[in-house]
C-alpha cells in the first residue's frame, strides 16, 4: 500500500498540469485558510467545509493520477477534517502548526518532479494523523469511511421551500446568518440554554429553522443547536457581539453569513471557470506574443520601407503612408491587449507571503503584522515568479534583523508586534513594490565599519549617507559572519539585487535609524517587450536596454586616460571606466580616434562608458529567448528580431560591465 | 561524387516526420559525403550569415531567424577542423533536432535523399579519434559511395552542453517570455 505505484507517464500531460496547478492552487487557499483559523482558532467552523472538501478534492485527484501516497496522506488529513466537522475535534493552535508543517511537505511534492518521489515523511505523517484522530480514540472508527463532503452534514438540512426562501431572501437584498452553538461538558441544561437563546435572538430577525427543531429542544439531549437568521439587513457590529456574548455556560457562538450549498461549490470555482472566465495555458499565451512580436517585426520593416520609398506616384504613397500609420496604432492596441492576458494581480505573489512572515516570525520568536496594500495592482505572471526569491530575502531580512524582540520593542516605547507592510503600485511602465518594517532602522556606523572591514572602502573614504546606505547591496559586503546584532543587515543582498536587475528593476533603501527600513523596487511591466538603444559593432547590431543607458556622448581618442592601466574618461567630477565593446567582444572595426562613441550605463553607485562604432538610436524590440539551444554566452541577455529581418543582440549590461571593469 | 545538383530542389523542404527510418540526408563537407537520418532534421534552408555571438566557441558560427525563433548554428567544417570554405554558392544549413534542441548545421552542399538499408551499413566502433571521425556513428554503403553517418548527440559533447545549458538557463531567466 506505502509503496509508490503511480505511473503518471501514460496520463496526458496537459490533464497532468492542470492537476498540479489546480492542486497547488487548493494547497494555497489551505494555507490561507490555516492561517486565518491559526490567528482565531473559532474560525475553524466557518471554513472546516472548505477545508474538507480540498483535502477531497486532492484526494480524489490524487487517486486518479495513481499518486498511491499522496492519496493516502491526504486521505489521513480529510479524515481529521471529518471529525472537526463532526465537533469532534477541535484544531489547537499547536496542530494547526503541525498541519501548516504538513501543507509545506504538499507544497514541496507538487513543486518536486512528484511523478519519481515519494511524499516527503510519508510514515511520519500517517502515524502523526493516526494519532491526532487517537486522541479522540473511539470516533476514528466511525470516521473512516469514505464520504463525500456534505455540507449540511451537521443536521441541519433545509427543506426545499425553505431554501427558496432563503434564495429569495438573498436575492432581495437582505441577509441570512447561520448561528452555531456549541455546548460543552460544562452546559448544565442544553435545552433551557438553547430556548433562551431561541428567544433572544428574535429581536434581531425571523427565526427560519433551527436544528434540533424549536419542538424537540426540551426533549433531548444535543451537544450543538444550529438556527437559520433572517434578518431584514447587515447585522452590526456591535449586535453580532451582543448575540455572542449570549453565551453563558461554557457555550461557544459563532456567527457567520449563510451561503447555501450551491453558492459555495460556485465560489469555488470562481478561481477556476465561472464569471465569464476561462482558463488558458500559459503558453497558448506565450505563441500569441510570439506571433506578435514576429508581427512587431514586419511592422518595422514596413515602416522602415516606406521612409525609403520613392514617390513616383503621390497619391498611393501618401495613401500607403497614412494606412501605416493606422497599422501602427491598431497594432499598439493589440500589443497591449495581448500583453495584458499576462498580466495577474499582485496578490498572487503577495498571498505567499503570510505563511513565511508567520514561520520566520516563529523561527525569530517575534511577533510581527503584516499589512498588504495594493493588492490588485496588475504585474506580468513571470515576474511573479521571479520575484518570489528576491522578495522573500527582504522579507527574511526585515524579520530576522530589522524588527527588534517583543522585549526590545517594548522598552524603546513601540508596539509589542513589528510592523511588515507591502505595497504595490503602478507608476507608468511600471510596477513600484515598497516592502517596510518598522524596525530598528540600519545603523550606517556598523554598515561603514563592516565594508572597511570587508575591504569595499577605504577608511579615509568619504561617503554621502546614502552611498553608505547603498553599501549593503555591494557583493562582497554579505559574509555569513554577523556583525554585532544591529547590522547583519547586508546578507546577501547583492543577489537580491542581481535577481532584480536581471528582471530589468532596480532597488532603492532608506531608513531611519531605530524607525524603518524601506525598501524600494522598481519592475518594468512586462519583460517581452522592451525599449532598447540600438549600437552597431562591426556591421553588427547589438541593443542596451534603455533602462540602463544613461545617455551616449561622443569622446576624441585624445580625451581616454589610463587609470591603473584601464581606460576612463574623465566628466568632472566623475570618473567613468570605459569599455571598449568592440575588443571585449572581438569585433573589431576601425576606430575614427575624432568620434568615439560611447554609451554611458547606469552600474550600481557609478557609471561606465561603452565605447562603440556606431549610435543607431532607440527601437522597441521583442526580446526572444533563445530557444533550446545553444545561442548566447554570458554577456548577452537574448536576442531580438529587427524589422530589417536581422537579430540583434541584447547585451546584458551589468554582467559586461562586471566581467570587464571591479567596481 | 554525386554530379548532380539536388539543393535547389531538397531547399525549404520541410520534413514531417512520415519519411522512412532508413532514409539519409547525404551531404558534403570537404570532400567526403555524409549523411543523416531524414527524422533527425526539420528543413533545409538557404545559407545565409548567421549573427555572431561574442565569447562563443569557435565552431559556433552564430544565431539566425528560424522561423520566429533564434537558434544557433554550427559549421560543420570548423567542428572537422576544416578550413572556411571560399565559394559558398551551395552552402546550406540543416535544421536539425539534438536532444531536444534546434540547431542549424552549415555544410557544403546538399546532394540527395537516399535509402541505405540496414544490411549496408557498418557500426564504427573501431574507428580512429580524427576530427572527422569522432562524430560518427556508422558508414553506410550507397552503391560504390562510402557515406558517413553522422551522430547528433556526440556533436555537440558533454561540456557543449554543459555549458549550453547554463547558457540557456541563464538566458531563460531573463528573457523567458
Amino acid at each position: 500500500m506505502n509503496n509508490f505505484k503511480g505511473d503518471c507517464s501514460v496520463l496526458d500531460p496537459e490533464l497532468l498540469s492542470t492537476f498540479v496547478n489546480e492542486a497547488k492552487e487548493q494547497i494555497e487557499r489551505l494555507v490561507f485558510i490555516l492561517l486565518q483559523v491559526e490567528q482565531n482558532p473559532d474560525r475553524q467552523i466557518e471554513f472546516i467545509n472548505e477545508m474538507f472538501r480540498i483535502a477531497h478534492n486532492i484526494k480524489g485527484s490524487a487517486g486518479i493520477m495513481g499518486l498511491v501516497q499522496l492519496k493516502d496522506v491526504v486521505h489521513e488529513l480529510e479524515s481529521l477534517f471529518s471529525l472537526i466537522r463532526d465537533n469532534k475535534y477541535f484544531l489547537k493552535s499547536k496542530v494547526i502548526d503541525l498541519l501548516l508543517g504538513f501543507t509545506d511537505d504538499l507544497t514541496a511534492f507538487f513543486e518536486n518532479d512528484f511523478r519519481n518521489e515519494r511524499f516527503p515523511h510519508f510514515d511520519k505523517w500517517i502515524s502523526t494523523f493516526n494519532k491526532l484522530r487517537g486522541e479522540k480514540g473511539e470516533e476514528i472508527a466511525s470516521n473512516q469511511r469514505e464520504c463525500l463532503p456534505e455540507l449540511e452534514a451537521c443536521s441541519l438540512v433545509l427543506s426545499k421551500q425553505q431554501k427558496e426562501t432563503v434564495v429569495s431572501w438573498q436575492k432581495a437584498g437582505k441577509l441570512v446568518y447561520g448561528i452555531n452553538v456549541l455546548f460543552t461538558s460544562e452546559t448544565v441544561f442544553p435545552g433551557a440554554s438553547a430556548l433562551i437563546f431561541y428567544n433572544e435572538l428574535q429581536s434581531f430577525g425571523k427565526i427560519l429553522t433551527t436544528a434540533p427543531p424549536r419542538e424537540k429542544l426540551g426533549e433531548e439531549d444535543f451537544s450543538e443547536f444550529k438556527i437559520v437568521l433572517l434578518c431584514e439587513k447587515s447585522l452590526l457590529p456591535q449586535e453580532i457581539e451582543k448575540i455572542e456574548s449570549l453565551s453563558f455556560d461554557g457555550v461557544k457562538v459563532t456567527i457567520r453569513k449563510w451561503v447555501s450549498r450551491e453558492e459555495e461549490q460556485k465560489n469555488g470555482d470562481d478561481r477556476s471557470t465561472s464569471a465569464g472566465t476561462i482558463r488558458v495555458e500559459a503558453e497558448r499565451i506565450d505563441n500569441l506574443i510570439n506571433q506578435m512580436g514576429k508581427m512587431l517585426t514586419l511592422k518595422t520593416s514596413l515602416l522602415h520601407l516606406s521612409q525609403k520609398g520613392s514617390y513616383r506616384d503621390k497619391t498611393t504613397w501618401e495613401r500607403l503612408e497614412k494606412t501605416l500609420q493606422e497599422l501602427d496604432q491598431v497594432y499598439g492596441e493589440l500589443q497591449t491587449d495581448i500583453l495584458d492576458l499576462r498580466m495577474v494581480p499582485i496578490k498572487q505573489l503577495f498571498s505567499r507571503f503570510p505563511k513565511s512572515i508567520r514561520d520566520m516570525a516563529k523561527q525569530c520568536g517575534k511577533k510581527v503584522e503584516a499589512q498588504f496594500y495594493g493588492e490588485e495592482t496588475e504585474i506580468d505572471k513571470q515576474i511573479v515568479e521571479e520575484l518570489i526569491d528576491p522578495l522573500t530575502h527582504l522579507l527574511r531580512n526585515a524579520i530576522d534583523h530589522g524588527l527588534e524582540t517583543v522585549e526590545e520593542r517594548v522598552k524603546v516605547g513601540k508596539e509589542p508586534s513589528g510592523r511588515i507592510t507591502f505595497e504595490a503600485r503602478q507608476e507608468g511602465s511600471y510596477i513600484i513594490i515598497v516592502l517596510s518594517d518598522d524596525g530598528r532602522g540600519l545603523n550606517l556606523e556598523k554598515i561603514r565599519g563592516k565594508a572597511i572591514l570587508s575591504g569595499l572602502i577605504k577608511e579615509t573614504e568619504q561617503l554621502s549617507r546614502q552611498e553608505v546606505i547603498d553599501l549593503i547591496f555591494a557583493p562582497g559586503f554579505s559574509t555569513t559572519e554577523k556583525v554585532g546584532d544591529l547590522s547583519g543587515r547586508g546578507v546577501g543582498l547583492d543577489v537580491v539585487k542581481n535577481a532584480i536587475k536581471r528582471l530589468r528593476g532596480s532597488i532603492e533603501v532608506s531608513t531611519e535609524f531605530g524607525k524603518n527600513t524601506i525598501f524600494t523596487v522598481k519592475i518594468p511591466l512586462t519583460l517581452a517587450i522592451i525599449q532598447s538603444f540600438m549600437v552597431e559593432l562591426n556591421g553588427q547590431i547589438f541593443g542596451i536596454p534603455v533602462t540602463d543607458v544613461l545617455q551616449s556622448i561622443v569622446i576624441k581618442e585624445s580625451e581616454i586616460h589610463y587609470l591603473e592601466g584601464k581606460k576612463v574618461y574623465y566628466r568632472y567630477p566623475e570618473v567613468i571606466p570605459l569599455i571598449d565593446l568592440g575588443e571585449e567582444f572581438n569585433f573589431s572595426y576601425e576606430k575614427k580616434p575624432e568620434q568615439l562613441r560611447v554609451v554611458i550605463v547606469n552600474c550600481g553607485r557609478s557609471h561606465v562608458g561603452l565605447i562603440v562604432e556606431e549610435l543607431l538610436g532607440l527601437e522597441e524590440v521583442m526580446i526572444k529567448r533563445v530557444n533550446k539551444s545553444l545561442g548566447t554566452t554570458r554577456n548577452i541577455a537574448g536576442a531580438a528580431l529587427l524589422g530589417s529581418g536581422e537579430i540583434a543582440l541584447i547585451i546584458d549590461t551589468q554582467s559586461v560591465v562586471g566581467s570587464a571593469v571591479r567596481i | 561524387m554525386a554530379g548532380t545538383d539536388n539543393t535547389i530542389d531538397l531547399l525549404n523542404l520541410q520534413f514531417t516526420g512520415n519519411e522512412n527510418e532508413q532514409q539519409y540526408i547525404i551531404f558534403m563537407v570537404g570532400k567526403e559525403e555524409f549523411g543523416l537520418e531524414v527524422l533527425k532534421v526539420q528543413e533545409i534552408i538557404r545559407y545565409l550569415v548567421p549573427t555572431k555571438i561574442p565569447h562563443a566557441p569557435m565552431y559556433v558560427e552564430g544565431v539566425i531567424d528560424f522561423r520566429g525563433e533564434v537558434i544557433p548554428v554550427l559549421s560543420m567544417r570548423k567542428r572537422f577542423g576544416l578550413p572556411d570554405k571560399e565559394d559558398i554558392e551551395f552552402q546550406v544549413i540543416i535544421v536539425t533536432e539534438v536532444n531536444t534542441k534546434i540547431i542549424g548545421l552549415t555544410v557544403d552542399r546538399v546532394l540527395d535523399i537516399a535509402n541505405i538499408p540496414e544490411d549496408k551499413i557498418q557500426l564504427t566502433t573501431d574507428f580512429t579519434t580524427q576530427e572527422k571521425t569522432k562524430y560518427l556513428k556508422a558508414v553506410g554503403k550507397l552503391g560504390n559511395r562510402l557515406i558517413l553517418l553522422l551522430d547528433l548527440d556526440k556533436i555537440m559533447n558533454f561540456n557543449d552542453e554543459k555549458l549550453l545549458e547554463e547558457i540557456i538557463s541563464s538566458v531563460e531567466k531573463t528573457v523567458d517570455s
